[in-house]
C-alpha cells in the first residue's frame, strides 16, 4: 500500500532529475558565457580588441589592393580614390577607446 | 498512519527539487542572452569580413583577368578588368576610411552617420559576363557585408 503511494514521487523524481540536470548544465554555460561577454571586459581589454581587429583589417585591405596591382586603372581619378582618405593610425590611442566605451546615452 | 511520515517527507523533497528547477530556469533564462558586443566593434568585425570579402574579390578579378598560363582571362575586355580592380581598390580605400572612423574614438552618435556614408559611396555595380560565377558571388558576399556594417545599430 506504502509502496503504491510512494512510486508516482518516485517517478516524478526521475522527471524532475532529467530536468534539474540540462538546467545545471545551462546555468554554468551562462554563468561562463556572462564572465566572457563584452560588458565584463576591462576598457583595456576591449581597446586591445578594437587595435586587433584593426591591424587584420588594414592588412586584409593591403592584401586586396596588391591583388590587382598589375590591373592598369581606368584613366581618370579611380586611383586617387584608393588612397587613404584618413591619418588615423591603424592602431588607436587606448586613452580614446576608453573614453568610447564609456556608456552613451540616446 | 505510521507509514506516512516518509511519503510526506518525499513529497517535500520533490516539491523542494521543483522549486530548484523553476529558479534554475528563471535563472538560465535571463543569464544565457549576453549583451551584443559594442557597436563600434560590431563594425570593425564587419569591416574585416568586408576586407576580406574584398581580398578575396580582387583574388577573383586577378584570376579572371590575367590568370597564370596556361590558363586563359575569363575577361579579355582590358577597361571592364581595369573597372573591377578600381573597385577594389575603392571598397579597400572605403573599409580603410570605415576602420578609421570607428577606430577614432568619436560617440557611436556622430561615428555612426559617417560610416553609413561611406558605405553608401562604395558602389559595385558591374556587368560581368558569364562564367564568371566567382567574381559575381565574390561581389555579392561583399555587398551583403557592405550592407551589414551599415545595419550596426
Amino acid at each position: 500500500m506504502a509502496a503504491a503511494a510512494v512510486l508516482p514521487f518516485i517517478s516524478l523524481g526521475v522527471q524532475a532529475a532529467n530536468l534539474l540536470i540540462p538546467e545545471v548544465v545551462a546555468l554554468y554555460n551562462a554563468i561562463k558565457g556572462l564572465h566572457t561577454a563584452y560588458p565584463q571586459m576591462t576598457q583595456a581589454q576591449l581597446s586591445q580588441l578594437v587595435s586587433e581587429l584593426s591591424s587584420q583589417v588594414a592588412a586584409a585591405d593591403a592584401a586586396a589592393v596588391a591583388a590587382v596591382a598589375d590591373i592598369p586603372p581606368v584613366s581618370g581619378g579611380a586611383v586617387a580614390a584608393a588612397a587613404p582618405a584618413s591619418n588615423t593610425p591603424a592602431v588607436a590611442p587606448a586613452a580614446a577607446w576608453a573614453m568610447a566605451m564609456q556608456p552613451q546615452h540616446g | 498512519m505510521p507509514n506516512s511520515k516518509p511519503v510526506h517527507w518525499i513529497a517535500a523533497a520533490l516539491l523542494l527539487t521543483f522549486s530548484l528547477v523553476s529558479g534554475a530556469c528563471a535563472h538560465s533564462n535571463t543569464a544565457t542572452q549576453n549583451p551584443p558586443a559594442p557597436p563600434q566593434v560590431q563594425v570593425l568585425q564587419y569591416a574585416l569580413t568586408a576586407a576580406t570579402s574584398n581580398q578575396a574579390l580582387g583574388a577573383a578579378v586577378h584570376l579572371a583577368c590575367r590568370p597564370a598560363p596556361p590558363a586563359v582571362a575569363t575577361i579579355t575586355d582590358q577597361h571592364l578588368c581595369s573597372e573591377l580592380a578600381d573597385g577594389v581598390r575603392a571598397a579597400a580605400a572605403g573599409i580603410e576610411q570605415i576602420r578609421a572612423e570607428a577606430a577614432s574614438g568619436d560617440a557611436w552618435s556622430v561615428m555612426k552617420p559617417k560610416i553609413a556614408a561611406i558605405v553608401s559611396a562604395i558602389a559595385l555595380n558591374y556587368a560581368v559576363p558569364g562564367g564568371n560565377d566567382q567574381l559575381v558571388s565574390q561581389i555579392s558576399a561583399l555587398t551583403a557585408t557592405l550592407a551589414n556594417i551599415k545595419g550596426v545599430q
